[in-house]
């Protein structure tokens, strides 16, 4: 405990991340998305990379990184909601010592999704308003006594959709930090997004926090099918008696929560694998189902280092498998944060 | 009304939407509770998620209720318009409402402009 605490308090946390979209032009334009007649490859690319400190015995310095390319193939019409995009991304974490690295696990997939496919829709706001929007001459309130703000929280509790259904069709490389070993994945995922849930799994955390408006966002669930070939290639081969393909479903599931006071926030994310054909020598091997979670304690701190400045703390914890090799293993990360 | 002086009512009526529908109750990212952080921070800081899809699929459910919550002020403002901003993730929220606030459609703009056709 002595040492996890000293690995925090000692640890940096930076953060660098760039996102784009192509052919937006900012100027006003009432109402109606800009067609553009130059020709885009993609409609949007974005990087996010973590830089961390970690425990020297794992490599001392980790990256997090993120990429994605989207593409939109169906779906044009800026009033509709449902889109067809094609997808090109990876993710993964790196260590400088990649002989020590405890995650070591580089995805890299091409997708297509359709983003939403169906969504429940929410409560009807009933005609509109007759206020004039722009009528308002009262002085400036802060958020938290503002009445139209809180007007605009309720009116979007009502017509929030409480299930969101998407899906997508992928084909992943999975690859170690070193890429010696790695396996292709195939298969399609249907993901669901609600706030069903969201009183239950909120119950203990709304217990300990003070502030209204730090609530919990909708939970995230995915279920998918991966067929895999090439499993012979990584460290499951010998569990595998000569077979290159595999069965694999995938569950994951993502949520976060404020506690405390309106300034902290917990996020879960679950991750696991869990192999169809359960084959004798990976049951006994405990490597017929393997999973990845990661809790992380955020907090905004009231700190004025100068305009446009926020500072933040974070705690990471990750544990578990990940593909390809699915290793055990975890990482403490965390530390201090000021983007500028 | 002044041209600058509607200009900056469409953004503040912007601005407090904006804050409300992004902390709905029930799906809540954002994590700010004072107009300056809000304003200063980027996109990529509200709580849109942690994986890549999750944080797509929450900024098209954001983008669908604050287009719905617009629509009942009789403002509109495209899903499309309201998805190519929060994709840029480095852009400040205050960026983000000054760009919304020019490209929306408010009741006085519509009676300007059939004053105009007349």
């Amino acid at each position: 405990m002595k040492g996890a605490l000293l690995l925090i308090s000692c640890l940096g946390f930076g953060s660098l991340a760039a996102a784009q979209t192509g052919g937006a032009d900012t100027t006003a334009k009432k109402s109606m998305v800009e067609t553009s007649a130059s020709f885009k490859v993609f409609d949007k690319y974005g990087l996010k990379v973590d830089l961390k400190f970690i425990d020297p015995e794992k490599g001392s310095f980790g990256i997090d990184y993120q990429f994605q390319l989207d593409k939109k193939l169906l779906g044009k019409d800026p009033a509709k909601i449902n889109k067809l995009n094609l997808s090109l991304g990876s993710r993964g974490f790196v260590t400088v010592a990649e002989d020590k690295n405890k995650n070591s696990s580089l995805i890299s997939e091409i997708k297509l999704e359709g983003q939403p496919l169906f969504h429940v829709k929410g409560k009807d706001l009933g005609p509109p308003s007759t206020i004039d929007p722009l009528a308002d001459d009262e002085p400036e309130l802060p958020p938290g006594k503002d009445p139209l703000v809180e007007e605009a929280r309720n009116l979007a509790a009502q017509v929030a959709s409480p299930l969101w259904l998407s899906f997508n069709l992928h084909a992943k490389h999975e690859t170690t930090q070193d890429f010696r070993n790695y396996d292709f994945a195939f298969g399609p995922q249907l993901s669901v997004s609600t706030s069903y849930l969201s009183s239950i799994l909120d119950f203990p955390f709304g217990l300990l926090r003070a502030a209204k408006n730090n609530n919990p966002r909708q939970l995230d669930l995915s279920v998918g099918y991966d067929y895999v070939t090439g499993a012979n290639k990584t460290s499951l081969a010998p569990l595998l008696a000569d077979s290159k393909f595999m069965n694999r479903l995938n569950l994951k599931a993502e949520w976060e929560t404020g506690i405390l006071s309106g300034n902290e926030r917990i996020a879960f994310l679950f991750d696991s694998y869990y192999d169809l054909d359960r084959n004798l020598l990976l049951k006994n091997a405990g490597k017929d189902w393997n999973y990845f979670y990661m809790i992380r304690i955020e907090k905004l701190l009231k700190i004025n280092l100068g305009p446009g400045t926020k500072t933040k703390v974070a705690v990471k914890y990750t544990a578990g498998e990940l593909p390809p090799n699915f290793d055990k293993g975890f990482v403490l990360g965390g530390g201090f944060s000021i983007d500028f | 009304m002044k041209e600058s002086e509607l200009t900056e009512k469409k953004r503040r009526f912007i601005k407090r939407t904006y804050f409300g529908v992004s902390d709905n109750p029930l799906d809540d990212v954002n994590p700010f509770d004072a107009w300056d952080e809000f304003l200063a921070a980027k996109v990529k800081d509200m709580n849109w998620g942690i994986d890549p899809d999750a944080i797509k699929r929450s900024k098209i459910r954001f983008a669908y209720n604050f287009n719905q919550i617009l629509v009942h002020y009789n403002v509109s403002l495209a899903l499309e318009d309201i998805l190519v901003d929060l994709d840029k993730d480095t852009q400040t929220n205050g960026a983000m409402i000054n760009t919304w606030a020019d490209k929306a459609v408010f009741p006085s703009d519509k009676t300007a402009t059939k004053a105009i056709d007349k």
